[in-house]
């Protein structure tokens, strides 16, 4: 609205100026200007105070409050493989050799191309198969979301000397990302772990450090795949 | 930049957030996957800046990308969220809530330009120049914008208006 009356010289009281006197962040040399020309302007001295209102009501609308505990347990869960990228699979990896002969003997579907595996993992519904390389096929078991929210699947390898039991997560790029793969028979020997045969396989056991939650059932994996994993 | 640190800072980064997205799930989100990007990226932060700044940067620059691609699909703004918030007894403390919920249906519709101005001065606490400098445009743009952006909310804080009082200076002092 603009004012009618203007005691003094004349000035203009556009709302950035009546904003910015409400804020007391006006420029001090047009301090006295302004508050000349509102003390004869009832209708921008309560413009004015409108503008202050609004600024208590955007505090008091955006507060600042505690974050919801899962949000930060994702983001620190975010963290760690960050910090520690490098320790995070050659601890387990170390303590039962025989997984990283598995992965040095050519088990590594990464080492194949990624793309076979996000092809399969991100069509296959658990139990069915699917071929992703002369002869060798992978049958996801499981859909999770691990503990930084990524989707994951675990899922068997077979090929013509044996089987293989697997993980991947998706990455951000919709990129299906093998983290975990696991000879069948291979034992993991020494630190935290039991021999084979009386405690849950090698892979099961990494599995379950890798899953934040319990699978998924067959229905929200359904609506996953049809949704591309978003 | 340690997990403590990052930490340290969610609550700010979830206020800025708060500001920029519709809802809290969205908002969430947009601080997850700042997050994620601020860690992949590491290696850009200078040390002896200042991280939040840092990551309130990203932030912008990451819902800008995504408010981007999703200018094409559909525009939805829940006006009426107020009124599943209104508390059964009507009391006091529930039209507070109302009000409230209210302020931020409000800035939920407004343009992305002026949602994106008072996350830098509401929640990140520029002032209008540091605002103005973030986002490479003159002054005026940024009190014209934060001005709207307030205008927007005058009719709920009126003659009467349940927002006036003692709250106000203290306010005053972060703007």
């Amino acid at each position: 609205m603009p004012s009618a009356v203007v005691i003094g010289m004349p000035m203009k009281l556009d709302d950035e100026t009546l904003m910015a006197y409400a804020d007391g962040t006006l420029e001090p040399e047009r301090l006295h200007a302004v508050e000349e020309a509102l003390a004869g302007d009832a209708a921008a001295r309560a413009t004015v105070e409108r503008f202050r209102a609004t600024g208590a009501l955007l505090a008091l609308a955006y507060p600042e409050e505690p974050v919801p505990e899962l949000l930060e347990r994702r983001v620190r869960a975010m963290v760690r493989p960050h910090i520690g990228r490098r320790q995070r699979w050659t601890l387990p990896l170390a303590a039962g050799v025989a997984l990283t002969l598995g992965l040095v003997a050519g088990w590594s579907v990464a080492r194949h191309g990624v793309d076979p595996l996000t092809a399969a993992l991100g069509r296959t519904p658990s139990g069915e198969s699917r071929e992703i390389a002369d002869g060798r096929a992978i049958t996801p078991t499981a859909t999770f979301r691990d503990t930084a929210g990524r989707w994951c699947r675990a899922f068997e390898e077979v090929r013509a000397r044996g089987k293989a039991l697997g993980a991947a997560c998706r990455e951000a790029d919709g990129a299906w990302r093998l983290v975990l793969l696991v000879p069948e028979g291979v034992a993991m020997s020494g630190d935290g772990y039991a021999p084979a045969g009386e405690e849950p396989s090698p892979g099961d056991a990494l599995l379950a450090t890798l899953r934040a939650g319990e699978p998924v059932d067959a229905a929200t994996e359904r609506a996953l795949i049809r949704g591309g994993w978003r | 930049m340690d997990e403590e640190e990052l930490v340290a800072l969610l609550p700010n980064l979830r206020r800025f957030a708060r500001v920029l997205c519709r809802d809290d799930a969205e908002a969430d989100d947009l601080v997850q996957s700042t997050c994620e990007r601020a860690l992949r990226r590491a290696d850009g932060f200078a040390p002896g800046t200042r991280l939040d700044r840092w990551l309130f940067k990203m932030m912008q620059n990451l819902w800008l990308d995504r408010a981007r691609s999703a200018a094409t699909r559909h525009r939805h703004v829940d006006l009426d969220a107020a009124r599943d918030l209104v508390g059964a007894d009507g009391s006091r403390d529930g039209e507070a809530r109302v009000m409230l919920a209210r302020v931020r249906a409000r800035i939920a519709a407004l343009p992305e330009q002026q949602r994106l101005v008072l996350a830098l001065v509401v929640a990140e606490g520029l002032g209008y120049r540091e605002a103005a400098e973030r986002l490479g445009v003159p002054i005026g743009t940024v009190m014209s914008r934060l001005a709207r952006a307030r205008r927007s909310l005058f009719d709920l804080v009126g003659e009467g208006g349940s927002a006036r009082g003692e709250s106000a200076p203290s306010c005053q002092a972060r703007w």
